[in-house]
């Protein structure tokens, strides 16, 4: 199984093809089992595939395959070839094991939809494009995976095209991306530039002998680098298209912007981590904006009624984290938690769907309440999935989280400034419990504020729910990968140490070395974000159930800073103003002016000038023979005057 | 004593000369076709002068083909003359003047 | 009026090559008797010529039909030797 490993992109890519190009006699339901078995066919491959690389000794542990030669110019050679190590093994797990579980759920949940077919072959390129993204070799076919799901992403935001609101908002998603791929294409070329190649083994062999440590290179490249995460990954400045983009359906929402796509950013610093530990100021920058993320997008949740946008800002908020963790040095510790978000995530988002569908396509929570009677597995599982979110013990985000705040706090390449990045970790931890409760308490507890949507709502169907509860499992154990201190229990740096080293392994073996206090020092952090994670879940539970009118009194005495959240800080409007406007009048004036004018009329110019000519030289066309005779005459006597005169001796 | 094929050549450019000022100033497109032939056998003429000259039988086979072509252009020829004649009642030269663009 | 003023320098022109033709007063010489024979153009027709001879042929060819094509009136063929205005 691990030989075939390469199928494992392949086969969602032979999904796309049969219901892209048979989309018009594909049978519907077909279309869509079909689109699910290619990916749980895939998952399987991986799974098998990751048995077989553990029972590899741990430095064998990588397997190439190459497709074929791709571009062979000169000294530059990129294949289209994958690579299965470790880290590609937790990727592309979570992306086919997930995703097959959101293919399922969206058997239902688009079953009514004219563009159904239409919305499988997007989803299974989808697919086919991350999967190409986590598995490949080389920085440039990585780069297409990484295009790949944008393009991807900007025809499932905008898959009810129709709507100009979804239209706008896919737009918005793939331009802001581009302005990331910019960084990212620069990073490239000078990673080329400096090591000769892009190929993930050679570049990452030579690259200690090529970069020193702190020098300005790998600080540029770690930089531009992170311009493409902040792009694709929704940080701080280029995370604006995210809560646009739940315009798309609800599971696109799941797969896209919760457990595959916005995690590239944290999978490529994670493979480049040799590279960018060579950086330590570079990564500071990462760690400081990923913290800034983590607390501003969970203040912009507190108060959204959309229950889809509180769960976009999470996202937003949570990729923060795994910044945090990038940051910090503790590359494991982001990958982990980025397998976590990834189940419950998907679960809260699924979640909302099912919610969405059983009030008949109404998203705001103003409306909802007391839904937890009528969709009951939905309620369940949805909480499984808040708790795992709030960072509550045994649930799965409580292990992942609490170690990248340990991680930050102990940083040595953040030293001081570690410590306060962990405060603004932990408050947005204490955020994160407030905002997920409120979420739930407006949706599933309390008195139905719309009687019709009350009375309407029904539990969704299995092949909905089934999604729902094996996430939620997921979102309850899957913590166990990676219990924290006992470093021989903990299967996630086990498996992913030797390949990302970084900052977690030094910590996890300092923890070891020094006994009991490395010991206590996390024990403690960890007791204190369990604190914030109750408290805040004490204080929604307070506000919105148990004291009612208890919110609008908030709301009514921080009338301002109510007002600016709601607003997501004018960040949009700043924007248009700074960035939109004038590059609009920039184009207006090349297109009237430049275009019309200049070039316009350069073309019609020519056509104006060879008319003019043939008008000048038309009257020589008499049509009388006479005329033509003499024409023949002057050019005989011509060449006879010419012979005469001593020419053509 | 033969004649001197100089004599001969003028002879050819004299007839050559009138046949052309003869497409020049004449109206009549039936004149204007004799002229043509008159062109033509005038080259005739210096053909075979310097063929006997130049003592080469091939400047007569030349004229051998030059006359079956004159007699093929004076059947295509004519037969246009006769069907401009219907289409325009005359054949005044510098009233037709259907080549015009 | 151009017209004029060409072929005034043609014969201009025909003057003076054959004024310094005459004056320089050369005399011709004479060729054999057989020379020019039918037989001798005959030999060259049919030997080093073939070719440009039948292409001569068929140009005729050629040239007959499509005098004939031109100058046809369609509907024609159906007056007999004794019918239309004819005189007898």
């Amino acid at each position: 199984m691990l030989d075939a490993f390469w199928l494992i992109p392949l086969l969602p890519f032979l999904g796309f093809l049969i219901n892209g190009l048979a989309i018009r006699w594909m049978p519907r339901k077909l279309a869509g089992y079909l689109a699910c078995a290619v990916v749980g066919v895939a998952f399987v491959i991986a799974a098998g595939a990751f048995f077989g690389l553990r029972a590899l000794p741990v430095e064998e542990r990588s397997v190439g395959h190459v497709l074929f030669p791709w571009i062979a110019s000169g000294a530059f050679h990129v294949n289209v070839a994958f690579m299965f190590d470790p880290l590609s093994a937790v990727m592309a797990l979570v992306v086919t094991g997930v995703g097959f579980l959101i293919h399922v759920y969206s058997l239902g949940y688009i079953e009514h939809d004219p563009g159904y077919k239409r919305y499988f072959v997007y989803l299974n390129l989808f697919t086919f494009a991350m999967l190409l993204l986590v598995l490949a070799d080389n920085f440039l076919l990585l780069f297409v995976g990484w295009e790949g799901v944008g393009l991807c992403s900007y025809l499932l935001i905008g898959f009810w095209y129709a709507k100009d609101s979804a239209a706008d908002a896919g737009k918005k998603a793939f331009i802001v991306n581009r302005i990331g791929d910019f960084g990212v294409l620069l990073a490239m070329f000078l990673v080329y530039w400096n090591t000769g190649s892009l190929t993930f083994s050679e570049v990452f062999h030579r690259a200690p002998e090529i970069f020193i440590a702190g020098a300005a290179l790998p600080t540029a490249i770690t930089l531009l680098f992170f311009l493409g995460a902040t792009g694709k990954s929704a940080q701080i400045p280029l995370y604006i298209w995210l809560p646009d983009a739940m315009e798309g359906p609800t599971p696109v929402s799941a797969l896209i912007h919760a457990a595959t796509m916005v995690t590239a950013g944290v999978y490529l610093f994670a493979r480049a981590s040799s590279i960018f530990v060579m950086a330590p100021a570079a990564m500071a920058v990462v760690a400081v904006i990923g913290a800034l993320t983590a607390i501003v997008a969970a203040t912009i949740g507190l108060v959204q009624t959309d229950i889809k946008r509180v769960l976009a800002y999470s996202t937003v908020s949570q990729l923060g984290y795994m910044f945090l963790a990038v940051g910090s040095g503790a590359f494991v510790a982001a990958i982990f938690h980025l397998m976590t978000h990834a189940f419950f995530k998907a679960l809260l988002f699924l979640g909302s769907g099912s919610v969405i569908e059983a009030c008949h396509h109404e998203q705001n929570m103003m409306k909802m309440g007391g839904l937890g009677k009528k969709l009951p597995i939905t309620r369940t599982t949805f909480i499984a999935g808040s708790l795992a979110l709030a960072g509550v013990p045994i649930f799965a985000g409580f292990f992942s989280k609490d170690e990248i705040l340990y991680s930050a706090f102990t940083s040595g390449t953040l030293g001081g400034l570690g410590k306060l990045l962990w405060v603004v970790g932990a408050l947005a931890a204490l955020l994160t419990a407030f905002y997920i409760i409120r979420a739930v308490a407006l949706t599933f507890y309390g008195k139905p504020r719309d009687k019709h949507i009350y009375d309407n709502a029904k539990e969704s169907p299995a092949v909905m729910t089934g999604p729902l509860v094996i996430l939620a499992i997921l979102s309850t154990v899957g913590g166990f990968l990676g219990i924290p201190i006992w470093t021989k229990y903990n299967a996630m740096h086990n498996w992913l140490g030797p390949v990302l080293g970084g900052h977690g392994e030094a910590v996890h073996e300092a923890a070891e070395h020094a006994g009991g206090h490395g010991l206590g020092l996390e024990l403690g952090l960890m007791a204190v974000s369990v604190a914030l994670a109750l408290a805040g879940i004490w204080y929604a539970v307070q506000v919105y159930l148990k004291q009612p009118g208890k919110a609008e009194e908030l709301g009514a005495r921080f009338k301002i800073a109510y007002r600016v959240l709601l607003n997501k800080y004018y960040v949009d409007e700043f924007y248009h103003v700074v960035v939109v406007s004038p590059v609009v009048s920039g184009a207006r004036f090349l297109w009237k002016v430049f275009d019309v004018e200049l070039v316009d009329g350069a073309v019609n110019g020519i056509g104006k000038l060879v008319r003019g000519i043939g008008s000048v030289i038309r009257p020589i066309q008499t049509g009388l023979a006479p005329n033509y005779a003499v024409g023949i005459l002057v050019g005989a006597l011509a060449i006879m005057s010419y012979v005469l005169l001593g020419g053509g001796r | 004593m033969s004649v001197p094929v100089e004599y001969y050549q003028v002879l050819s450019g004299i007839l050559f000369a009138i046949g052309v000022m003869g497409v020049l100033f004449r109206r009549n497109l039936l004149v204007i076709f004799m002229s043509v032939e008159l062109m033509l056998n005038a080259a005739n003429i210096s053909l075979v002068a310097f063929s006997r000259s130049l003592s080469s039988v091939d400047g007569q086979v030349i004229v051998f083909f030059v006359l079956a072509v004159a007699a093929a252009e004076v059947a295509v020829g004519l037969a246009i003359i006769i069907d401009l004649f219907r289409k325009e009642s005359t054949v005044d030269v510098n009233h037709v003047s259907l080549l015009r663009g | 009026m151009t017209a004029v003023v060409l072929a005034a320098l043609l014969l201009g022109q025909l003057a003076f090559l054959g004024g310094s033709a005459v004056v320089s007063g050369r005399h011709g010489t004479a060729a054999g008797e057989s020379f020019g024979s039918a037989a001798a153009l005959g030999e060259r027709l049919y030997q080093n010529y073939m070719i440009p001879f039948q292409m001569v042929g068929i140009l005729l060819l050629v040239a007959i039909v499509g005098a004939v094509a031109i100058t046809r009136r369609h509907g024609r063929g159906l007056e007999g030797h004794m019918g239309g205005k004819e005189p007898s």
